[in-house]
């Protein structure tokens, strides 16, 4: 089967039995990987309101068509669930080279179900597979659970694990790879540790089979040739890091839990910005065979901060730990980013915590006896710093915020709500839909809440567009007609092509005919961007199906006011706007064929997508 | 009197050997448009190729925060700087 390996795991936790399954061609044609091919098996195996925690609830990692081919960045797995932090659908997905060695060790994808009755890891090698005893693991942080394994094996392995945050079932727990790559939103990590799932192992060295090899090797060398750029120079130099403090001046970042303007409060927040970060660098780091490599390896050699050799902080963290607290300690930031990804959390979830303990704090809803001593204030390096570490352990204080901002504001009251800034639960990552408005329908209607990966129009609201396609209109940031069509088109065909299992920073900057061609020259099949926008359709209806059957609107969700401008901030550099987010949903939602008072599928879009069963289903 | 304009400028700019904070001096008013002609002539190529060749990419716009206020291309070539301004250049950014 070219681009797949054919081969999916079932696993049951409870009563530790391991089954593969053998999907016919289409089933890979349909989905192509990730999200795609995870809502498939979820909606057809679970059954609605399962407990995000319980048994019955799926825990799927999945690879893609293009993972451990040559197409350009295909090397991402993605993590799908139903979301203990939202109740909704949940997906997150991860670079390194977790997913090209689970293709590598024979398989596609793996589906956990159950609970074990004791820690365990699962061990995949050239097609086998078999559950391992984790007591040994437990209690150790993903860092130290990498280097266990890796010890007692050796290093040709690739791990996927949790922390400690995800054993205590934190709701904003992420699942770790590569000792600082995260599978970070949606609280997937609480629903691995739920099932006593500590770790996925993966070695082998089997190759995917590809229709046509040369083909897919002179299409890698001509794509590879493309990107020698000026920009993708750029973008190897810093990553994502090369915003932070413009993000802060134009306010696209939140300042002070959303309240702020960056450049009258943060004026310092060029201290932790690009070439600030940059000085700590040791090493480069990219994902598995990625010619862009935009990671890299950090160290602070010495002080409180001291860290060695850990991954470099994206701008979601420096955003959230940084720009969000006023924060302009630098060092601090790779120390906060290492306390997350060891204990496994999510840095947009855990950042934003602490941002809304710290508002709580200062408008008088906490006390310094409730906070265990601690004076919470906005840039205190310190205070945060230690506020992240009880956190992560879930201890005094920290556990109150362990569970995201929703779930702290049940325990505090006292109308902290007004300063809990998520949607649907889920916190909102470092950039305001009032900079970029596609990516606040995406925050309240996409059917993940709160994801800034889902970035659909968003480069046509800044002026820009993605490489190849033309969508037939002109697109204003702040013209809102049609914006929500557009949108739910833009968004659709990226699904699909992440669904191959490629790199969201690569589509940004890669032609989009990129993708068919790879995924004609892998799989022998002829794909078009047309083709992709069907599957995408089609994708985008199943994931918001799985929220229909669970009978969650997501149009009913909460709007925070603070990232819509509702009411308009007054000051700063979008002190004027204010989105129509309601009426941008019922555009979204009737371009969808879907229902905008529910934002559920329509039976007929359904049908009309070959998502007969799932109609059925839903509708009878 | 304030007569310099403070430009700070995005990352990536050493290439050119230019500090990341500019100070222009300015008699009067001028527009933003005029302004980066002024130093396109002044620093020659590297200004050009590093803000005026971004002013579009595939991520979106250059932007301007000009005194707190959000300034976008469209009005480049009308929107008046004067002496004691300061302006932030906002590169588009890729969504990270």
């Amino acid at each position: 089967m070219f681009g797949n390996m054919g081969r999916i795991l079932f696993v049951d936790l409870t009563k530790g039995i391991i089954t593969e399954e053998n999907p016919p061609r289409e089933f890979f044609d349909d989905y192509l990987g990730g999200y795609g091919l995870g809502a498939r098996v979820l909606f057809s195996r679970m059954k609605a309101k399962a407990d995000p925690l319980g048994p019955e609830n799926m825990l799927g990692f999945t690879t893609g068509t293009l993972v451990g081919t040559p197409a350009i960045t295909g090397c991402r797995f993605t993590v799908c669930t139903k979301s203990p932090l939202t109740g909704t659908w949940g997906d997150a997905n991860c670079g390194g080279k977790f997913g090209p060695a689970l293709k590598a060790a024979g398989f596609d994808a793996v589906f956990f179900t159950g609970i074990s009755p004791k820690p365990v890891y699962i061990w995949i090698e050239d097609g086998r597979a078999e559950l391992r005893d984790a007591d040994w693991l437990w209690g150790k942080d993903s860092v130290e659970t990498e280097e266990l394994i890796e010890g007692k094996f050796d290093k040709d392995l690739s791990v996927a694990c949790i922390g400690q945050a995800g054993e205590k079932l934190s709701l904003i727990s992420a699942i770790m790879h590569d000792k600082g790559r995260a599978a970070g939103r949606s609280g997937v990590g609480a629903v691995m540790g739920s099932k006593r799932l500590k770790a996925i192992v993966t070695k082998g060295n089997i190759e995917v089979p590809l229709a046509n090899k040369e083909e897919a090797q002179e299409l890698r060398r001509k794509w590879v040739e493309h990107i020698d750029r000026d920009d993708i120079r750029h973008f190897r130099k810093y990553g994502s890091i090369d915003h932070v403090a413009s993000s802060a001046f134009s306010n696209d970042s939140p300042v002070t839990n959303w309240d702020g303007v960056g450049v009258d409060d943060f004026p310092t927040a060029t201290k932790i910005s690009d070439d600030e970060i940059l000085k700590y660098e040791v090493k480069k780091y990219a994902c598995w065979r990625c010619p862009i490599a935009c990671g890299g390896i950090y160290k602070v050699e010495s002080g409180a901060y001291k860290v060695d050799e850990v991954h470099k902080p994206e701008y979601e963290t420096c955003g959230m730990f940084g720009n969000n607290l006023l924060n302009d300690n630098v060092e601090s930031l790779f120390k906060l980013n290492d306390i997350c990804n060891r204990y496994g959390l999510d840095t947009i979830s855990a950042g934003a915590a602490i941002g809304f303990a710290i508002e709580c704090y200062e408008k008088g809803l906490i006390t310094k006896e409730e906070t265990d001593g601690l004076e919470l204030n906005w840039g205190n390096h310190e205070v945060i710093v230690a506020l992240t570490e009880r956190l992560a352990k879930r201890e005094g204080f920290g556990n109150i915020l362990a569970d995201g901002v929703l779930k702290a504001v049940e325990k505090i009251g006292k109308g902290s709500e007004e300063f809990a800034i998520h949607v649907g639960g889920q916190e909102l990552p470092a950039h305001d839909p009032r900079y970029a408005p596609s990516w606040g329908i995406s925050y309240k209607f996409d059917a993940t809440p709160g994801r800034h990966t889902q970035l659909g129009l968003v480069p046509f609201d800044n002026g820009g567009g993605y490489r190849g396609l033309d969508i037939g209109e002109k697109v204003e940031k702040y013209k809102y007609e049609g914006k929500g069509r557009l949108h739910a088109k833009v968004s659709n065909l990226l699904q699909a092509i992440f669904s191959t299992g490629v790199c969201m920073f690569a589509v940004t900057k890669m032609d989009v005919n990129t993708w068919p061609e790879f995924l004609t020259a892998v799989t022998g099949k002829k794909y078009t961007i047309d083709d992709l926008q069907l599957i995408g359709d089609r994708i985008a209806a199943l994931r918001h199906a799985f929220n229909a059957r669970e009978g969650v609107q997501v149009t009913k969700f909460n709007t925070p006011g603070r990232a819509y401008g509702h009411p308009p901030q007054g000051r700063g550099p979008l002190g004027e706007v204010s989105l129509p987010i309601n009426e941008l949903g019922k555009e979204f939602f009737e371009a969808q064929g879907f229902d905008p008072e529910t934002g559920w599928p329509t039976k007929e879009r359904l049908v009309e997508l070959r998502l007969e069963d799932v109609a059925k289903e839903i509708y009878g | 009197m304030v007569d310099k304009v403070i430009l700070n400028l995005p990352p990536g700019i050493e290439i050119a050997n230019l500090s990341r904070k500019l100070e222009i001096v300015l008699e009067n008013e001028i527009t933003i448009e005029e302004l980066f002609l002024k130093l396109a002539i002044k620093y020659n190529i590297c200004f050009q190729k590093l803000i005026m060749d971004s002013i579009w990419s595939s991520e979106g716009n250059l932007l301007i925060i000009l005194n707190n206020k959000s300034v976008y291309p469209k009005d480049f070539s009308h929107e008046l700087v004067w002496p004691g301004d300061v302006i932030h250049i906002i590169p588009p950014i890729s969504g990270g």
